[in-house]
């Protein structure tokens, strides 16, 4: 009559159970911060390189200065240091839209009107 | 290997009106039951069913007239072609072992007295006033005083039948079906929690693999706060430009008067220094005031 006390059973079903309740409690709560880990690290990648995104394209200024007028730069690791003695209205405007209307970070800018047609430009642009 | 003692057993007569003997009680060995006739209800039937189970099914029906209320457990076994039925009740003979101090522990195994004494010849003293015989096939109790010639009982060289019984010791309270039923919710909300338990872990593993691919899906720096640090950078910086871009177009914006002009327009540091050649100082008033409307920070206009 060696039959396993139900109330044993009981007891242990009931340590399954609270067991089981337990780690499903701590998984969720695990879950949770992965989730909530997941969604801050997206945030901040999506911000990051959206903003990295928006630097424009070096090509397209070097490309651009290579074949304006005028002018004469420097390119380093860093950016590019761009020097006009004497600009056209005309061409300075276009080169100020180029920079301006573009995401290029200016790092100093100095343009001094020569006359009411003409002004000198010094800009350091990085990247 | 499982190890198993061998201990000596020892059997016992169990009658609600004959004590057991002391040293019986006393001594370590296991026990052997065998009960009295009087501790259950016993059939002799022919049934027209194959198997033992299905003799089982229909025993509480096949006793339920001819014995007194109660919670009853039956047992069925075949003796030729014949079905000795029992109807037994488990709390009425734990509460006699109980009062006989012997531990369920100590129990070897629970027989009838059907199972043992079948082939007595005669009677044999069960108690005071009562003996064992045999009629038609089936060990009964019969008063001692209509017994002509009363044997002493001796169970020392009785061979133990295989037939046994296992007493419920909890069948009084809840009975099987209930408990069966109670047994399948629990184990099938276990079953649930634990499949409950694997989704979630899978969940887990997944939303991890998902947290280290965002480093790679964004060519991100290895920790947090590196990004952390260069997107607040980045965030600066791309104010700064705004600011500035806003600060010359307002700049070019301005009404500039006759003779008026700007002489020149300087970036550093973050700082827009514009230097207005031929304002006098009304003029100058009138853009300082329209320029901080604009609430424009870093910039600063020299007049000359």
């Amino acid at each position: 009559m060696n039959r396993v006390n139900p109330l044993y059973l009981l007891a242990i079903t009931v340590v399954v159970i609270l067991f089981l309740l337990f780690k499903i409690t701590s998984l969720r709560e695990e879950l949770r911060e992965n989730k909530e880990d997941y969604f801050a690290k997206q945030k901040v990648a999506v911000a990051l390189s959206s903003l990295k995104n928006l630097s424009a394209s070096k090509a397209s200024l070097i490309r651009y200065l290579s074949h304006a007028k005028g002018f004469t730069f420097t390119q380093t690791q860093k950016g590019i240091s761009l020097h006009a003695k004497a600009l056209n209205k005309k061409e300075l405007d276009r080169i100020m839209a180029k920079i301006l209307n573009s995401a290029y970070w200016i790092k100093s800018m100095k343009i001094v009107k020569i006359d009411n047609q003409k002004a000198s430009l010094d800009m350091e642009i990085v990247w | 290997m499982f190890l198993k003692f061998k201990q000596k057993r020892q059997l016992l007569l169990l009658d609600p009106h004959a004590a057991p003997q002391e040293k019986l009680l006393k001594s370590n060995d296991k026990l052997v039951i065998i009960l009295s006739p009087a501790l259950y209800w016993v059939k002799k039937l022919s049934l027209p069913v194959k198997y033992l189970r299905e003799a089982k099914r229909l025993l509480p029906s096949l006793f339920e007239e001819s014995i007194a209320d109660g919670h009853y457990s039956y047992s069925v076994y075949k003796k030729g072609d014949e079905y000795l039925a029992f109807a037994y009740e488990d709390s009425r003979i734990l509460e006699l072992l109980k009062r006989y101090g012997i531990e369920p522990s100590r129990i070897a195994s629970i027989h009838f007295a059907q199972t043992f004494f079948d082939g007595l010849q005669g009677s044999f003293s069960c108690n005071d006033d009562e003996v064992l015989s045999v009629v038609d096939g089936v060990v009964i109790l019969t008063p001692k005083k209509w017994a002509k010639d009363v044997k002493p009982l001796d169970l020392t060289h009785l061979q133990v039948p295989k037939e046994h019984i296992t007493l419920k010791q909890f069948g009084h309270i809840v009975d099987n079906k209930t408990l069966y039923r109670i047994g399948s919710v629990v184990l099938l909300f276990m079953l649930i929690l634990v499949v409950q338990l694997v989704s979630l872990d899978h969940k887990v593993q997944e939303w991890e693999s998902k947290n280290d691919g965002v480093f790679s899906k964004y060519k991100l720096e290895p920790t947090m706060m590196q990004n952390r640090a260069i997107l607040a950078q980045y965030k600066k910086r791309y104010k700064e430009q705004i600011a500035l871009r806003e600060a010359i177009a307002q700049l070019l914006e301005l009404p500039l008067e006759k003779g008026v002009s700007i002489k020149s327009m300087t970036y550093k540091n973050k700082k827009l220094i514009c230097v207005i050649k031929g304002a006098d100082s009304a003029y100058a008033k009138r853009i300082e005031s329209i320029l901080h409307k604009k609430k424009l920070s870093g910039l600063r206009c020299i007049y000359e």
